[in-house]
């Protein structure tokens, strides 16, 4: 059965017209390195690999030493993780063959691949820490959370031709991705536990280089872009910032308040405290700030200018 | 570029619950067996053993354009990969071990692709660079099939395209590969060609496992569907000369060509002869795999090749 009876019409089927309608032409087909960073950021990574189930020191994750609440909280915590950086292998492959029907530079393809490695290694990483805490958990405690976490939209832009690829590498790498390696670094920083903030370590290093992605990327096609493109770019990172990690997608306590997302950050700070993995508002609020910044004067670097941004947790950036 | 295709419905994914423990676990197996396989194309083979520069200009071009055409193969999994990680994700109740393997398998690809491209490029003469395009037009559509698209198609049943193209495909590569390995002394090339194979053969043991779980509940019409899945292909991508390009001798006449030389030098390929044994031997292969799965795959019958 390719569709299921409790889905909704709506829901089971969509008409994709976009890239799907494109007609394929690999040729010419020379694989010559058209953007040499990204290219070595292919080697650097294909050098650069581990594995979770041998290069953490799991012998050292001692359970005995944290209370059944701070072992369900975390339980919670590298649950949700391992749900986010799913997120990267369900929607993000459409992105690498985007790059190969529109035929963009190999390169661009050869790193994607093992970015969705890597990604896989992400997810498969958070879930075992998961079970090793006493049981990864296959959805939210409060179904009312998962709208944050389900999604972050970028496989039907992927397909839409109508948004330019440079929009979505922007906003998904770019921003989406840059607050994630700026997280992950302050985690590194605030784990205590050894297995932990190892899983973090490892992590960062590999989100580096999927944020030099964007950037290269962006530097490679930013003057040949016209003010209306840019314009494109400029919305697609407003809405990444305003709709997607303002609403919680990777701070849980950034999300609308609710008794879902409170359930989300109590657990977070649970877990933070044990320092088995989390933060919690009043230490991670000046990391997500500078991300912001940082994000705004590169993009203002390339002409691109974002407006401030308001939240209610944050005040105006 | 201009919409050429009629709109294609694909599947809306339900992401929760997120099933990521065991659920097959032979697959779960091979996933881990692939992470430690990991390889680099510019360290692990002996470059310095290729000796393409005490080779005739003529031979060195034919070689060139023989490794070139194998990169273009292994680069068409750099869109079709993909979209079956995708198609695995949105179609519901799918383990987790299928998408998490196939990512694996992606970047072992793209290892494949850059090694077939450094040989393509150390091979050709001084000065030249290998062939950037396919001889004719005919033969490029073959790499122009839009597997991707086929893959979120979702009137396209997703065992029928795996059993096409992560298990009939990949062990007919496997067993290609194999023949050509076989004649090959050169050092370098045997090296990615060892490589090669050892991807292939898991890849074609990833279809081989998941086709033998999902047997259990497949209908009769299910197994029609991937009978007539796998005629298709043969007829109109093997037959059309796709991995042999001695099968097609009007659309591939450059490539057959340039295959030929390269395997009479012993530098990676081989001859028509040895690839017909090869596939043989894989569609008797395939043929009793896929009985002991109910599945029976027809006759199949080429000019050049005969009936088998």
């Amino acid at each position: 059965m390719l569709l299921t009876r409790d889905m909704s019409p709506a829901q089971a089927t969509e008409m994709v017209q976009g890239l799907l309608g494109q007609a394929e032409d690999r040729f010419p087909a020379d694989f010559d390195a058209e953007i040499p960073r990204i290219r070595e950021l292919f080697h650097t990574a294909t050098r650069n690999q581990w594995d979770p189930q041998t290069d953490v020191p799991w012998e050292l994750l001692d359970t005995a030493r944290y209370t059944e609440a701070q072992l369900f909280s975390a339980r919670q915590y590298w649950s949700r993780r391992a749900w986010s950086e799913y997120g990267a292998i369900s929607e993000s492959p459409t992105l690498q063959i985007r790059f190969g029907v529109e035929r963009r530079p190999s390169d661009m393809q050869l790193f994607f691949t093992i970015r969705s490695q890597e990604e896989t290694r992400h997810a498969e990483v958070c879930h075992l820490m998961a079970e090793k805490l006493g049981g990864y958990l296959e959805k939210p405690v409060e179904a009312a959370y998962q709208g944050s976490v389900a999604t972050h939209g970028v496989r039907r832009a992927a397909l839409d031709t109508a948004v330019p690829l440079e929009a979505i590498i922007a906003a998904l790498v770019c921003t989406a991705e840059e607050i994630a390696f700026d997280v992950f670094r302050h985690l590194v920083e605030i784990t205590t536990d050894p297995v932990a903030k190892a899983i973090c370590r490892n992590i960062m290093r590999d989100e580096v280089r999927h944020c030099a992605f964007g950037w290269y990327f962006l530097e490679h096609e930013i003057a040949r872009m016209t003010p209306a493109q840019r314009a494109q770019v400029r919305d697609a990172v407003i809405v990444m910032i305003e709709k997607v990690e303002l609403n919680g997608y990777h701070s849980a306590w950034l999300a609308p308040p609710s008794p879902a997302s409170a359930a989300e950050v109590e657990a977070d700070r649970i877990t933070w405290e044990a320092g088995l993995g989390a933060t919690v508002e009043e230490a991670e609020k000046p990391v997500f700030v500078d991300s912001l910044k940082r994000i705004r004067a590169r993009m203002d670097a390339f002409g691109i200018e974002l407006p401030a941004f308001t939240h209610p947790k944050l005040g105006t950036v | 570029m201009a919409a050429l295709h009629d709109p294609v419905p694909i599947l809306v994914e339900q992401r929760f619950p997120l099933k990521l423990s065991e659920e097959v676990p032979a697959l779960r197996r091979l996933y881990e067996e692939s992470k430690r396989a990991r390889w680099d194309p510019r360290r692990a083979v002996p470059w310095d053993r290729l000796g393409a520069e005490t080779l005739d200009p003529k031979l060195r071009e034919a070689a060139a354009a023989c490794w070139r055409r194998r990169a273009w193969l292994e680069a068409t999994a750099l869109t079709e990969t993909p979209a079956f990680v995708v198609r695995f994700c949105m179609e519901k109740g799918r383990e987790a071990e299928t998408r998490m393997f196939l990512t694996v398998r992606n970047t072992e690809e793209a290892w494949q692709v850059e090694a077939c491209d450094m040989l393509a490029r150390a091979l050709a003469p001084q000065g030249a660079k290998p062939p950037a395009r396919p001889g004719t037009d005919a033969y490029a559509a073959l790499f122009n099939r839009g597997l991707h698209r086929a893959a979120f198609d979702a009137r396209n049943a997703l065992d029928a395209l795996v059993a096409v193209h992560c298990f009939f495909e990949d062990g007919l590569e496997r067993a290609l590969a194999e023949a050509q390995r076989a004649g090959t002394e050169n050092l370098a090339i045997g090296a990615v060609l060892d490589r090669m194979i050892a991807a292939k053969t898991r890849h074609s043991f990833f279809g081989q496992i998941y086709l033998a779980h999902r047997a259990p509940g497949w209908t009769a019409e299910d197994r029609a569907r991937i009978a007539a899945a796998i005629a298709q292909h043969m007829a109109e991508v093997e037959f059309a000369g796709y991995h042999m390009p001695w099968l097609a001798p009007n659309a591939a006449a450059r490539e057959a060509a340039a295959d030929a030389l390269t395997a009479e030098a012993g530098l990676g390929a081989a001859t028509p002869e040895q690839e017909a044994a090869a596939l043989r031997r894989w569609l008797h292969d395939a043929r009793v795999f896929l009985g002991t799965l109910g599945v029976a795959l027809p006759e199949f019958s080429h000019a050049l090749l005969g009936r088998g």
